[in-house]
This record gives C-alpha cells, sequence and structure tokens, in this order.
C-alpha cells in the first residue's frame, strides 16, 4: 500500500464528514476522482455567468 | 412450433390462429429458463406458478377474443421495478428480501395488456454498472460467449432475449443501461425521450437522467411495447407522455427512408471505436444511403464534456439516494457500486450545479444540430463484449458507455439494434438518436435497416449444449 497523498486525505476527511468509512477503497478512488475533478474545473471554466441555467427536467425539453 | 425466437407480433398471430396458446408457450419459456439460466444467470427471480397463471388467464382472453398485441407474451422485468408480492432486490443484498407492495406504472401495463411475466431479471447492483458482473447474484453470461459480460445494467433482459428466455423485457437507462446490453447481446433497445415513461415504481439510479425503456429482439417489437407504456401516468409528476405521441410512434415503421438526412458525429463520437465497429457502422450506413437517405456531417465537439457531466449527476444523485445505507450497511454493498457512489461525496455542489448547467447546454446544442439531420448514428459501444473481470474505465476517452451516456443528458430518444458480428462471433450494435419526442423518426430508420438485413435473425450457438450444473459467482 503506498503512502497516503494528500488527495487520499481528502477523500477519507470529505467521506468522513458524511459518517462514511471508505479507507479501504479510498486508494483506488484516487485517480478517478482527481481526474473527475480536473475535467469538472475545466467545465466551470468554461460556463459563462449567462449560459442557460439547469433544465428544469419536468418540463419536455424545447424543441417538443 | 417452437415459440423460442419467435417475435411479439409473431406469437400474436399464432395466437390468433390457434397454432400456438399462451399456456404451451410459457411452458417452454420456463423449460428453457430451468435448463439454460443456472449458466446464464438472466434471472434473479423466477415465478412460474404466477406466469401459468397468467397465461390461463391469457388464453382466456384470448378464446373471448382479445386482440391485443401483447396478450399472452412471456416478459422478463428488470429487477429493479416492482411487482407486486414478488421481491425486489435492485440486483442488492440491501433489498434482497424486499417483497413489493404494489406494480410498478409500466408492469401495470403489461398485466392489463395480458402479457405473461416470467420473472425478475438480474442486473448490475442498484443498476450502477455497465457489465452486470453481480456480486450478490452472479454475473450475468452473454449468451454469444459465456465468458464474457452479458453488458449492464440491464443485462438479464438483454441475455435472456438473445437466448429465447423471453419475448420482451422491460429495462431502465440512466447511462446506456438499455443499449449497452442491447449492443453486447446482439438485440434491440429503446431508451425514450426523458419523461415519456412513467419511472414509478423503478427503484431510482439518478432523478435527472433515469429513463424507462422496452427492449426485444426486433424493432417492431419495441415500438409496440413503446407505444403501450408511454401514456400518461398522474403519479409521476415527471412523466410528460401523451396517448397522441405513443400512438404515433409505430406509425412510419414501415415507410422508406428516402430523403432522410442521417448525421455522423465526429470528435467525441470517433475517437478510439474498435475497427471492425467502425466498418459495421459504416457498412449500416451505407445500406441506409442504398435506401435513399442522404449522410450529412456533424461538428459535435459542444457534446464533449457531456460524459464528464453524466459522471457528476450520476454520482451526486446516486449518492443521496444511497448515503444512509453506505453510512450504515456499507459491508452490504459490492466494492464496485461502493466506489461508484463514493464519487458522490468527492465532488461539490458547484461541481453539480455545473453539471446540470452543462445539460442544459447540451439540450440547446444538440436541437442545433437536428436542425441539420433527421436523425444521428453513431456505434453504440466502442468495442464488443468486454471479457468478465475486465475492468470498466471512467475516463471519457476509453469508457465503455461514452457514446451512449450523452444522450442521457439530453433526453434524446436513442436506439440501439444489431448491425454486424465481430471476428469472433460478438454482435455489434447501432445506435439511431434522434429529436426529443421523435421516437417516430427513430424507429422508422431502424425498422427500414432491420428489413435489409438479418443480423436479428443470427442465434447464439451452442444453447442446446449449456450445462445445467450451475456456475459459482
Amino acid at each position: 500500500v503506498s503512502q497516503p497523498s494528500e488527495l487520499r486525505e481528502d477523500l477519507l476527511r470529505r467521506a468522513r464528514a458524511r459518517g462514511l468509512e471508505i479507507d479501504d477503497i479510498a486508494e483506488a478512488l484516487e485517480p478517478g476522482v482527481a481526474s473527475l475533478r480536473a475535467r469538472l474545473r475545466v467545465l466551470a471554466d468554461e460556463l459563462r455567468p449567462d449560459d442557460t441555467p439547469p433544465p428544469d427536467r419536468r418540463e419536455p425539453p424545447r424543441s417538443s | 412450433l417452437s415459440a423460442a425466437f419467435l417475435s411479439a407480433a409473431e406469437l400474436a398471430r399464432a395466437y390468433a390462429q390457434r397454432r400456438l396458446s399462451p399456456v404451451e408457450v410459457t411452458r417452454e419459456m420456463l423449460g428453457r429458463i430451468e435448463r439454460l439460466d443456472p449458466e446464464l444467470r438472466a434471472f434473479i427471480t423466477v415465478t412460474p406458478d404466477r406466469a401459468m397463471e397468467q397465461a390461463k388467464a391469457a388464453e382466456a382472453a384470448l378464446a373471448r377474443g382479445s386482440q391485443h398485441p401483447l396478450c399472452g407474451v412471456p416478459v422478463g422485468i428488470k429487477d429493479l421495478f416492482d411487482v407486486a408480492g414478488v421481491r425486489c432486490t435492485a440486483g442488492s443484498r440491501i433489498l434482497a428480501d424486499h417483497i413489493a407492495d404494489r406494480d410498478a406504472f409500466v408492469v401495470g401495463r403489461l398485466f392489463a395488456a395480458g402479457a405473461v411475466s416470467l420473472g425478475k431479471q438480474n442486473l448490475h447492483e442498484f443498476a450502477y454498472g455497465l457489465t452486470n458482473t453481480n456480486d450478490h447474484w452472479g454475473a450475468c453470461r452473454n449468451p454469444w460467449d459465456r465468458e464474457r459480460v452479458s453488458g449492464g445494467s440491464s443485462g438479464g433482459a438483454a441475455a435472456a432475449l438473445a437466448a429465447g428466455l423471453c419475448t420482451l423485457a422491460l429495462g431502465t437507462d440512466t447511462g446506456g443501461s438499455i443499449r449497452i446490453p442491447a449492443s453486447a447481446c446482439g438485440i434491440v433497445g429503446l431508451k425514450p425521450t426523458y419523461g415519456m415513461v412513467s419511472r414509478r415504481g423503478a427503484f431510482p439510479l439518478s432523478w435527472s437522467l433515469d429513463h424507462v425503456g422496452p427492449m426485444a429482439r426486433t424493432v417492431e417489437d419495441v415500438a409496440t411495447l413503446f407505444s403501450w407504456i408511454a401514456v400518461p401516468d398522474s403519479e409521476d409528476p415527471w412523466c410528460v407522455a401523451s396517448e397522441e405521441r405513443a400512438a404515433d410512434a409505430s406509425a412510419d415503421l414501415r415507410m422508406d427512408v428516402r430523403g432522410l438526412r442521417i448525421g455522423m458525429p465526429g470528435t467525441p463520437f470517433t475517437e478510439a471505436i474498435d475497427s471492425e465497429v467502425a466498418r459495421a457502422i459504416e457498412s449500416a450506413v451505407a445500406v441506409l444511403e442504398a435506401l435513399g437517405a442522404r449522410r450529412v456531417a456533424l461538428d459535435t465537439r459542444a457534446l464533449a464534456s457531456a460524459y464528464t457531466a453524466v459522471h457528476a449527476i450520476v454520482a451526486s444523485e446516486a449518492g443521496a439516494i444511497h448515503e444512509r445505507w453506505l453510512r450504515e450497511r456499507p459491508q452490504d454493498y459490492g466494492v464496485p457500486i461502493r466506489q461508484s457512489l463514493s464519487y458522490g461525496f468527492q465532488v461539490s455542489g458547484v461541481d453539480y450545479v455545473n453539471a446540470r448547467r452543462e445539460q442544459a447546454r447540451a439540450i440547446l446544442a444538440l436541437e442545433g444540430l437536428f436542425e441539420q439531420v433527421d436523425v444521428m448514428i453513431t456505434a453504440t459501444l466502442p468495442r464488443t463484449a468486454l471479457p468478465i473481470g475486465e475492468p470498466t474505465p471512467r475516463e471519457p476517452a476509453t469508457a465503455w458507455n461514452r457514446l451512449v451516456s450523452p444522450f442521457n443528458l439530453t433526453g434524446s430518444p436513442a436506439l440501439s439494434l444489431p448491425c454486424g458480428f465481430d471476428a469472433a462471433g460478438l454482435p455489434i450494435g447501432m445506435q439511431i438518436v434522434g429529436r426529443a419526442f421523435d421516437e417516430r423518426t427513430v424507429l422508422q430508420v431502424g425498422a427500414a435497416y432491420e428489413r435489409e438485413t438479418s443480423w436479428n435473425q443470427r442465434r447464439p450457438p451452442g444453447l442446446d449444449e449449456v450445462r445445467s450444473a450451475a456456475v459459482d459467482v
């Protein structure tokens, strides 16, 4: 088992804050979470303040 | 006359002509399940007594003159849908003893038509996964190669249809869970437009992305089942179905495709596609061109972040659904789904909202593309059925569901149907995507292609030699 990284400590801290224990899977989660967070940061940078708000999914998509 | 691989339409004709009866067909199907399913593991719960009761009732209804196309048709129900009095496990240990007290809306529709339920079908645990390698109820095996996955999460439905263990099935699709197993097992599956089919009584995975849809061996059967279940449900606030739209869906099944514009997407739908899969899609589009359709190249870069948005939304919403059980009963989850669910606690509220904003952007972008074309065609899967045990990557460049999940985000209707086989004899699926609420054109194109080809007439090899001994999980 590798030494806990800063990211893994963060994963564990966030999980514990919700009462969840993920010690046994944290190492396996690390690369996927790092990638997802990085991609979500890119997405956040792409979105403009005046971009469309989230859809109200109780309404049909507009092309109906 | 064996009913194992007859379509629902053929069964209905055989019943009308008194060449077959629901009781004998149900008996044959139950016999096949008893013989083949110990290895395939397409079912979690088989309900033979109930099936025979329903078959007798259907026989009586036919004798009284019922002409409903689903009367007496054997169906499989993904074990995510409630059936009153039958356990509904959602493929989990947590709900292993849960008995439903009411039918899901779509189940009630099937029973009202006189369909015969054979039982509850295997799925990836809580429908959160692409392979249907279920830690609790057994890996559902692909009838074309039993060392390969059926695909998931509606893998039991697809495997059972491919093996002739049912005629129709109900699935759900949050990130590809109808289309992935349909492609991997060589059958037909439709993810309808978001909101077109009630989700009441189906255990949720992600409210913003969950869809309920039909699975079968022919486009016509999928259309028939869709038209029957895509009706209003006043108890599902997200259901926007209408009787008119449902009836319209099958209207053009026998129309040709002359003049229709077929969109051929670019990035992110064209990278790292297996060469045999790419060739099969190219050949399929050529078939449609020969029938008079026109190919139009599309710039689909606006959908490049769709996969990431789906991942963030599903993980967050599923995390919200499962948080309490994850805290109190973590040992009752399989390790893979605990990992999947744990992502939800690692993204922020801001990330989730941005993912939902990306959903709105993707819907608008796709609307723009559908001003240029009538349907869009992609491969369903970038490669054919994976070996059991092979990990499924979550990166957008390599994920097995990266071609299908963008259309959960946009809520578009999307059909998968067989369009070839690779050198190993594994099915290849083509995905046809349409405008919101335009199932009619999607089904029209699928039916036209199906008439010109015979991929759905092939059957998995060696079904009669499957060992009856159970296979360990």
